[in-house]
């Protein structure tokens, strides 16, 4: 409840919002942080390398949302598969579970998931080129909050 | 001719092998690091891919990468430029299995002339003429010293592998023959993971001379001239000329068709470059092959007329050399200046970083390669090449004058370059009467530096630091 309502806030760009609901009062205030940074909108990556700049995230979000978003880069180039049961945007997926393959000569590259999560978002078509650091996917790490 | 080609290289080389492209209507596939995002080959090229990080071990020297890029993107052959993968005798074999044309010589002749004993041996047996010394590799120190000793002091160690003086040593005297043998070998061994070395006499006064070859698939085989390398500073190659001031013609003439001779005999394909030292009584000994394009490949250009980059392309597609030897004929004078962004004041320390103003020369007569601009930066990560000056005059001492003058229009500011250096090399007598050396720049190297520094400061060089032609 408390979330959806921050996300709210941020969305409208309101810094501060005060609710009273009978005797209960909760003030809510934006976390401020500096957008052009990006190690402060994405502090930790784990497995999934920072390296883009090209994923949207609201400028204002919550830093405990933030943190959970995850990157898949790509470390190999060649040819981008998702393969015969192609992930979506909103699927669960758990760590290790293979979101797509890059081939290349000789090799043939298997994207896994770096985190248990959803994928929020997917940023490459099947049979396109993969060239060394383009995001794939981005995946929201799952907590247990 | 091919459609498509990628570029397995990066700055002034790549852009170079894009406009001869751009000329024959052959599509460009670029690469580039990290580092190279912002890099002119980019912009350049019809098509760019980031191919890794900026370490070159993990990007230009990642031949998986390259080679699925290459399929990716449908090209049919790859230039390797000079430097990083050129010869590299397993790049060029695995471009030609994974169904690639490797736009050089066969992986083969590559392998043969990379590993220098093994080319010198198949030069001797051509018939051309070799320094005095060890046939093979030496393991061994006491067999190395016998074989100085039959030689005669001096004598130059120097790594089987190597090049560009790495794992390279001058012995003066017998004294210093053990010490000195095995820094070479150790050297050798951490530059090319190969600690064989050789033995061989070494020249008091040697002038570096290369002929330039270009080899077809049909057994076609001309020689384009000479090129003057000796104004070096360590091995590298600093300002280079064509014709020499030295040759006779009847001596230029013997040492193309030696040149030939021995292409004809290793079964060499596409351009490469063999290199002699050349003593003071006219005798030249092989030195070793270049089996890529130089980097002073200009010099013959501007002095034949033709395309170097475009007869690699023709070559590897398989078309027979239109250009009969006798259609080579020299015209006039080329030199040119390698200029580095270095501190030549700091014992010409690399001097990377961004470029605030970049204001290259023209006007007739002069040619400038390079892949640098104002706003670029230049990368720690890469050689500190910034550009190539290119003179042509119908004469040495106008080709010089041309050249002098364009190196005055020259402004570089944000990084420190070598322009000054060059300036003064191009106004030194001993340079300007042709009587030199490879021993020039170590010869003049204190007082060159001095005169750079006794230079009135200009504002550029005192705000930064920069250094403009001296005025």
């Amino acid at each position: 409840m408390i979330k959806k309502l921050y996300d709210a806030m941020v969305a409208n760009h309101f810094q501060n919002l005060e609710i009273s609901l009978g005797q209960v009062s909760c003030r809510l205030v934006a976390f401020p942080h500096d957008p052009t940074d990006p190690s402060a909108v994405l502090p930790e990556m784990g497995a999934a390398e920072v390296g883009s700049d090209d994923l949207e995230v609201p400028q204002d979000s919550e830093k405990s949302l933030a943190d959970k978003l995850v990157k898949v880069i790509a470390e190999r180039v060649g040819v981008f598969y998702s393969g015969s049961n192609p992930v979506s945007a909103g699927q669960s997926v758990l760590l290790g579970n293979v979101l797509g393959t890059i081939r290349g000569i000789s090799f043939e590259y298997h994207i896994n998931a770096p985190v248990d999560g959803r994928v929020v978002s997917i940023h490459i078509n099947e049979g396109e080129i993969v060239e060394y650091g383009r995001m794939l996917f981005c995946l929201e790490r799952e907590t247990n909050e | 001719m091919f459609k498509k080609i990628l570029i397995a290289n990066r700055g002034e080389v790549a852009v170079r092998v894009i406009r001869t492209c751009r000329r024959m209507g052959i599509i460009t596939v670029a690469v580039f690091s990290e580092a190279d995002r912002e890099a002119l080959h980019v912009k350049m090229a019809d098509e760019a891919y980031c191919i890794g990080p900026a370490r070159s071990d993990l990007s230009y020297l990642n031949i998986p990468n390259l080679l699925s890029l290459a399929q990716a993107t449908h090209c049919e052959a790859i230039h390797p430029g000079y430097g990083f993968l050129s010869e590299n005798r397993d790049f060029a074999e695995i471009t030609a299995k994974c169904g690639f044309v490797f736009i050089g010589p066969t992986p083969h002749a590559i392998g043969r002339m990379g590993q220098k004993s093994v080319a010198r041996d198949l030069m001797q047996r051509s018939g051309v003429p070799v320094m005095p010394g060890s046939v093979g590799s030496l393991e061994d120190v006491a067999e190395g010293f016998r074989l100085a000793r039959e030689v005669g002091f001096p004598v130059l160690v120097k790594a089987s592998s190597g090049g560009g003086g790495k794992g390279m040593r001058l012995v003066e005297k017998e004294s210093d023959f053990e010490s000195l043998f095995n820094m070479a070998r150790s050297e050798a061994h951490s530059a090319f993971g190969d600690g064989r070395v050789y033995v061989e006499k070494f020249l008091q006064y040697p002038r570096h001379i290369e002929i330039q070859v270009l080899a077809d698939t049909h057994g076609n085989v001309i020689a384009l001239g000479e090129r003057e390398c000796s104004i070096q500073r360590r091995y590298q190659k600093l300002i280079e000329e064509a014709p020499s001031p030295v040759l006779t013609e009847a001596l230029r003439r013997k040492m193309m068709e030696t040149t030939i001779r021995a292409v004809h005999a290793i079964e060499y394909q596409n351009a490469g470059t063999v290199e002699f030292l050349l003593d003071q009584d006219g005798h030249f000994f092989f030195m070793e092959m270049n089996t890529r394009l130089q980097v002073e490949h200009p010099v013959t250009e501007m002095v034949y007329g033709y395309d170097l980059v475009e007869q690699q392309f023709r070559i590897a597609a398989g078309e027979e050399l239109t250009i009969k030897q006798e259609d080579v004929i020299a015209r006039g004078w080329a030199v040119e200046c390698r200029i580095n962004a270095e501190d030549v004041r700091n014992s010409f320390a690399p001097s990377p970083g961004k470029i605030l103003e970049y204001l290259p020369p023209g006007g007739p007569w002069v040619r400038v390669d390079s892949a640098v601009f104002t706003g670029y930066t230049v990368s720690p990560n890469y050689d500190s090449m910034v550009a190539k000056v290119i003179a042509w005059g119908p004469d040495r001492n106008s080709a010089l004058d041309r050249m002098d003058a364009a190196l005055h229009e020259f402004k570089i500011r944000g990084i420190s370059t070598t322009i000054p250096f060059h300036r003064l090399v191009i106004r030194h007598p001993d340079f300007r009467s042709g009587n030199f050396s490879t021993n020039f720049v170590p010869q003049h190297l204190d007082a060159l530096i001095e005169a750079i520094r006794s230079e009135p400061a200009t504002e550029e060089s005192t705000e930064l630091p920069a250094m403009t032609a001296a005025g």
